[in-house]
């Protein structure tokens, strides 16, 4: 089916179009969703929603951008709603811990493991996406979907919404402060 | 050491380098696809016994209009006597007697 079938079929809520709109993107939405969240069931309640979220509003989806930087911006944007949710969570446990209650603060040393990474790089790469938490949320978005997701910069410009040096300067910005996280990381845990 | 850091910090960015994209869970589909369903208005699931009561009562209300129909027609028409009861009409009208003749 081609791209302006599939959308058509969509809008009709032909189940046959959603059965090949999973095929051919769920596993793009889990591996944004899971590499940025680094929770395999947050990515795939992630997954869940951006699905939802097609079926809903496929009826106004306007030709001028494809299905798959439309599909990655809806991800983008749910992954952005749940790290500020995190992050509120993750502000409040350590405003519980300074008065005595044993909350730990979750996710204070590297412990995600990308399924995807091969098995001499499983260390390293734990450390790198323990930085890649720490980075602000449009870097972090950028550096995912450029060096993990495999996009081109005119992609990630699509999916972000911004322009192709904006997103040069976020990849800029992204590798010089993951240098200094993990100068900071390897110093402390040498 | 400046140099050995600087190697670990370049091996670390490379660790993702040939990261295989993580594949979504066959299960998953399923579940959105409840998920869509969820968003839908909630059909309206008729029982066989809401059906059958259904079809008794416009069974009902048709005969109940039949009846009606039938009571009205039967109320406007003139009323048909016999032969004999119009004759016997007849002559007590005009004679002031009644036929006890039997032809």
């Amino acid at each position: 089916m081609k791209e302006k079938e599939l959308i058509t079929a969509l809008s009709e809520g032909r189940e046959e179009a959603y059965k090949e709109l999973f095929n051919l993107f769920s596993d793009r939405i889990y591996n944004t969703a899971l590499s940025v969240l680094q929770h395999q069931e947050d990515a795939e309640d992630i997954t869940q929603e951006v699905f939802v979220e097609i079926y809903r509003s496929v009826k106004n989806f306007r030709h001028d951008a494809s299905l798959s930087t439309w599909i990655y911006k809806v991800t983008v944007s749910k992954c952005t709603d749940h790290l500020k949710k995190n992050k509120a969570k993750k502000r409040f446990a350590f405003i519980t811990s300074l008065f005595g209650n044993d909350n730990d603060l979750q996710h204070d040393k590297p412990h995600f493991e990308h399924p995807g990474v091969l098995l001499e790089q499983k260390e390293h790469s734990k450390v790198l996406f323990f930085a890649l938490l720490k980075l602000p949320n449009n870097q972090q978005m950028a550096y995912t979907l450029a060096k993990i997701e495999g996009l081109s910069y005119a992609e990630v410009a699509s999916a972000l919404g911004i322009s192709v040096p904006a997103v040069e300067s976020l990849m800029f910005r992204a590798n010089e402060n993951l240098r200094h996280l993990l100068s900071i990381y390897y110093k402390k845990n040498k | 050491m400046i140099k050995r850091n600087e190697e670990i910090i370049d091996h670390t960015l490379n660790s993702i380098t040939d990261i295989k994209r993580a594949q979504a869970s066959p299960f998953l589909y399923g579940r959105a696809m409840e998920r869509m369903k969820q968003q839908l208005p909630a059909p309206v699931y008729y029982t066989g016994k809401v059906v059958i009561q259904f079809a008794l009562a416009a069974i009902l209300l048709v005969s109940l209009n039949l009846v009606s129909v039938r009571l009205l027609k039967s109320q406007h028409k003139p009323q048909q006597l016999s032969e004999e009861a119009e004759l016997q009409r007849m002559a007590q009208e005009y004679f002031g007697f009644e036929n006890n003749n039997t032809y």
